[in-house]
């Protein structure tokens, strides 16, 4: 093992290195650009022996990173935002295909208007292809995520591919502390790629991904994908044991900061999870708030019955999405309401706030508000606006000085 | 925990100079955690980089609101309003280097800067002009930085090496070594023309402590009319209004007696800077010139000279 100073778009070139990948079909955006750039070194300068092929869209890159994995070779790829958009439609497909494979998605806001910061929207558009998705918090998390994700992709019982997320900007070009294991460890826990089922050979052929005009058979092979997927949630404690007798590091589906005696609790996801450890240490040391955090780190197929074990009993539960559906809301409250709805000791109170809209910083004056908001509904004064945004005088100042230079006059 | 800031432009180093400098932190045991951030990548534009340094797990991210250690790689920058901020919101004790001419007297009495706040001041420009004949300052940046941080020489040496591998062996003209070399001498000669300081000790002492921020109201927004909601500039030519003589450290000084008329800084000047006057001559307009050096080095008969400026006009 060595330790080094890398970025999270670093970390993911190394997993994909570690995990001695044959395949990497391409297609540069920013800010994932770095990891394929990497990885496109490596393979000139033959310190990665695969196979890099740059195509002319992500829907394209995508349908090669089906074809291939179902051919026998281990494959990595890689999107980010508008991106991972264009490949929507094959990605529904190569799930359709069980296609094993692993893909980072650098998350990035999505157009229009454009920018080049991190939110959820890019990703949490896909949730409903069938991709496994990883979300992590550290560079660290990047790497092994990638690690853990071709293990559970090219599970016999699973085949279907993984998706790891990691931020733009506060993951992907932010250098931390990562350990980087020996190669044979990862073989250890990984083992060689044999697709046992399946899979495209010359020698016995056979026909993928045949069309299905029979609604009854459709309906099968659809509903055939969501139980698959959900076993995934059980096999995990397996695989994440596995991981932590080999690398010793453990990670959950979850992970609770400050829950167990906690009475307020903020859910959240991704890199933004560290800012609101550092919130939670803040609140309970200078304002004596009892508050703990619960991060969501698998949210496909979604972690229901342990979000709900999580936070059975708490008094007041604070969902941050970083994300919006327009004319709905955050996304993530609505799926944790409904993993807590029908279960014993739900908390009663479950509010909704949507922050880090284009990588917006959370300051701590907006983790504060949070609490507020929560102990007044607590104590029977709920908000008025079922969706808060998380959004301050300064921001609204800044914004308005923008309109004014755009030629708009407001207030 | 030591927060660092550094402020510059496109073409000056700055992403380099932060990797050196986490990396010599990292190489002492620290644990580290840094980021470069810039729009699209075009020299002359704004560049920052944030480097947290500390004792124990750094729980925090992105982009640092109130620094201890204030980097000012390109003086001029402090002319636009959100990057003066900055000087504001200094953290009590803290230090500023800049990089300039100007003695530490002046630059308190140009910036208004208080006696809580250390400065040091130093001509990195010049220096770089004579080791490296150019106008990167990444390994100097670095070796002023980590002789203030009273970090270790042969530490920076190596953080040197390990980050510019990547950046000089792609050098076209593949003379890596002694581009490898000019770069160590020019963080050592910063590293020893300037004396350490105790701001080390922050680091120590300050590892309990949370990120200053600005009490701020959370407001609600309402929605408003499309005319103003839309995403649409409507006074177009708004570009005028944004004057940039802050962004540069350099100006174009065109000698109208070699001048041929050609037009070619005038066809290549990225931000339409430079236009023709009655008589055909290029005429720059020092608001809106970046120094980006492209009609410097695009002019046939080397009649522009990149001149450095040492006040602010």
């Amino acid at each position: 093992m060595t330790e080094d100073l890398v970025t999270g778009n670093k970390a993911a070139a190394i997993a994909v290195k570690l995990c001695n990948v044959d395949y990497i079909p391409a297609y540069p955006i920013t800010p994932q650009t770095e990891i394929i750039e990497i990885l496109s070194r490596w393979v000139l300068e033959k310190k990665l022996d695969a196979k890099f092929v740059m195509f002319e869209s992500e829907h394209s890159m995508v349908t090669a990173a089906g074809a291939a994995s179902l051919s026998g070779v281990r494959t990595f790829t890689a999107t980010s935002s508008q991106g991972l958009l264009y490949a929507t439609e094959m990605l529904y497909n190569v799930v359709g295909w069980r296609s094993p494979f692993v893909l980072a998605n650098v998350s990035r806001g999505v157009s229009s208007p454009i920018t080049l910061l991190p939110d959820h929207n890019d990703v949490l558009s896909i949730r409903d292809t069938g991709f496994i998705q990883i979300h992590a918090e550290t560079c660290q998390d990047v790497l092994d995520s990638i690690i853990m994700g071709y293990r559970i992709s090219e599970d016999p019982m699973v085949n279907i591919p993984v998706l790891v997320n990691l931020d733009g900007f506060y993951l992907s070009y932010t250098r931390e502390k990562v350990d980087i294991p020996d190669s044979n460890y990862v073989s250890e826990f990984l083992p060689e790629y044999i697709p046992v089922s399946g899979y495209i050979n010359a020698k016995n052929a056979s026909s993928l991904g045949v069309a299905v005009l029979d609604s009854s058979a459709y309906s099968y092979f659809r509903y055939q994908l969501h139980l698959t997927t959900l076993n995934v949630l059980k096999m995990y404690g397996d695989v994440s044991k596995n991981f932590e007798k080999i690398f010793g590091r453990k990670y959950d589906l979850l992970e609770g900061y400050m829950l167990d005696d906690a009475d307020y609790v903020i859910v959240i996801t991704n890199s933004f999870s560290t800012i609101a450890k550092e919130a939670v240490d803040r609140l309970r040391k200078e304002y004596g708030k009892n508050v703990g955090l619960l991060k969501i780190r698998m949210i496909r197929p979604f972690p229901s019955d342990d979000i709900w074990k999580k936070l059975a009993g708490k008094k007041g539960v604070a969902v941050i999405d970083q994300n919006i559906s327009v004319g709905g809301g955050g996304i993530l409250y609505p799926e944790i309401v409904s993993s807590l709805y029908n279960k014993d000791e739900r908390p009663e109170t479950i509010l909704s706030f949507i922050g880090g809209l284009g990588g917006k910083k959370i300051t701590f004056s907006e983790f504060r508000y949070i609490i507020s908001v929560l102990e007044e509904a607590v104590k029977g004064n709920p908000p008025i606006s079922k969706t808060m945004l998380l959004f301050t005088e300064n921001d609204w100042n800044t914004v308005k000085d923008m309109l004014k230079m755009s030629g708009k006059e407001v207030e | 925990m030591l927060r660092i800031t550094l402020l510059g432009v496109g073409g000056q180093g700055i992403k380099t100079a932060e990797h050196i400098i986490g990396r010599v932190a990292f190489l002492h045991g620290y644990n580290v955690q840094d980021q470069p951030l810039y729009g699209a990548e075009r020299r002359g534009t704004p560049v920052f980089a944030f480097i947290r340094i500390s004792n124990t797990k750094i729980l925090s991210r992105g982009y640092i609101y109130s620094t201890d250690f204030l980097v000012v790689a390109d003086y001029y920058s402090l002319l636009r309003p959100e990057l003066h901020n900055f000087l504001k919101r200094i953290k009590k004790g803290g230090i500023i280097f800049f990089n300039t001419v100007n003695n530490e007297h002046k630059v308190r009495e140009e910036f208004n800067i208080s006696d809580t706040t250390q400065i040091v001041t130093f001509d990195l420009d010049s220096m770089a002009k004579k080791i490296l004949n150019s106008n990167v300052l990444s390994s100097g940046l670095a070796g002023a930085v980590c002789k203030i941080l009273d970090f270790d020489l042969t530490k920076l040496e190596e953080a040197i090496k390990i980050e510019t591998e990547e950046i000089l062996s792609s050098d076209e003209h593949g003379n890596e070594l002694s581009q490898l070399n000019k770069n160590i001498e020019l963080a050592k000669s910063t590293f020893q023309s300037l004396s350490s300081s105790t701001i080390n000790n922050m680091i120590l002492s300050r590892d309990n402590e949370y990120e200053d921020f600005e009490d701020n109201k959370i407001i609600s927004l309402q929605n408003h009319h499309p005319n103003i909601s839309k995403n649409i500039i409507t006074n177009t030519g708004n570009t005028m209004q944004v004057i940039r003589k802050g962004w540069n450290l350099f100006k174009p000084i065109i000698d109208y007696d070699k001048c041929t008329k050609c037009r070619i800084c005038f066809v290549y000047c990225p931000d339409s800077a430079i236009t023709i006057d009655k008589q055909n001559f290029p005429q720059v307009n020092y608001n809106f010139c970046k120094s980006c050096n492209i009609c410097y080095t695009e002019c046939p008969v080397n009649a522009i000279d990149m001149k450095r400026k040492n006040k602010i006009d």
